[in-house]
């Protein structure tokens, strides 16, 4: 089996994981898009391998859609927080966590906020912090798809594909 | 190629699993420790990054020196069991396709139930459920996910390419 053939799949997959975890209203709902981006993924594959797919293939789909998806929502949520918050996006939900905890004294603050206006190093250590997560849960979902999709046992023969040229002529 | 046989899983694989998933787990209960000891900047730090994948709604997170932990309950009890599940022999995962989609459907189904099922009104879960369905999930598809990793570090590209030269070397 090719590595080849299972970009496409990841793609997909990535795609779903990316968007749907950067939508605002869609994105509290956990890792559910990243394990979900990996069952598309392992089920687009499933379906057309000749072979059955074991559970490794999965983990390393699973792996390279987590990986690609990470990027997709790098890609698709920076914009959409300039969209949604122009100008502050970031620096208001750092602050939002800030505020999540009381008592904190005025230096801590202003400590923050030199730290917030960081933008670059914020979104280099947020890409870093979403590659490894959607990895290990893409991981997951690669490995989930191929348990829920992969109906044939492992060592089974292929099903039989006719040729797909003209046959032979008869020979004289 | 690879077995789907009873094998036993090197503590090397379990580890490598298991070392991301403990650190997870150790920068979800770091948050709330590093907020109670005045370490503000980077406990907000951590809250934000665990922003992007939790609700991280204050009552239904576990508390730690009157600070919520940085995922909510069910997330905790993911996280939990994903890394608790890498040191788990469950023997299920040897078995058929039928038997590992039983196993998908065992740890999803009660973490499904508990989450929809309120917003039907027939039920309303608490803290037990809440973070007992997820660690249930955890453990289960984490158990899932190390056989497949084991498999996948058997097939994996660079050990493909040692056999290859050393094919190669026997035949020379």
């Amino acid at each position: 089996m090719n590595e080849e053939r299972m970009l496409k799949p990841a793609l997909i997959g990535a795609v779903l994981l990316g968007v749907l975890s950067s939508l605002p209203p869609l994105n509290c709902l956990c890792c559910l898009w990243v394990i979900g981006g990996g069952v598309l993924a392992a089920h687009l594959y499933v379906k057309d391998s000749p072979a059955p797919v074991t559970l490794g293939r999965g983990v390393a789909l699973g792996l390279l859609t987590g990986f690609i998806g990470a990027i997709v929502i790098a890609l698709f949520s920076i914009p959409l927080q300039m969209l949604i918050h122009p100008g502050a996006g970031i620096v208001e939900e750092m602050q939002r966590s800030m505020d999540q905890i009381p008592n904190v004294p005025p230096e801590s603050r202003q400590l923050f906020q030199t730290l917030t206006e960081k933008r670059g190093l914020i979104y280099a250590v947020g890409l870093i912090f979403m590659l490894f997560f959607c990895s290990l849960f893409g991981m997951a979902g690669g490995t989930v798809g191929v348990a829920l999709f992969e109906k044939r046992k492992l060592g089974a023969p292929p099903p039989y594909q006719p040729p797909a040229g003209p046959p032979p002529p008869p020979p004289e | 190629m690879h077995s789907s046989a009873r094998c036993s899983i090197s503590i090397s694989t379990r580890a490598i699993l298991a070392v991301p998933w403990g650190m997870i787990v150790v920068f979800i209960i770091a948050a709330p420790f590093l907020a109670s000891h005045s370490c503000h900047n980077v406990a907000s730090v951590l809250y934000y990054f665990f922003f992007w994948v939790c609700h991280q709604i204050p009552e239904r997170s576990f508390m730690l020196s009157g600070f919520p932990l940085a995922v909510c309950h069910r997330c905790t009890g993911i996280y939990l069991g994903m890394f608790i599940g890498c040191f788990i022999e469950n023997n299920a995962v040897h078995g058929g396709p039928q038997t590992r989609r039983l196993l998908v459907a065992v740890a999803i189904l009660p973490l499904g139930i508990d989450a929809l099922m309120p917003m039907t009104g027939v039920w309303t879960n608490n803290v037990l459920s809440r973070f007992s369905t997820g660690l249930l999930f955890g453990i289960l598809i984490s158990s899932l996910v190390v056989h497949g990793f084991a498999e996948f570090m058997q097939d994996a590209p660079w050990r493909r390419l040692i056999r290859y030269l050393q094919l190669k070397g026997d035949l020379s």
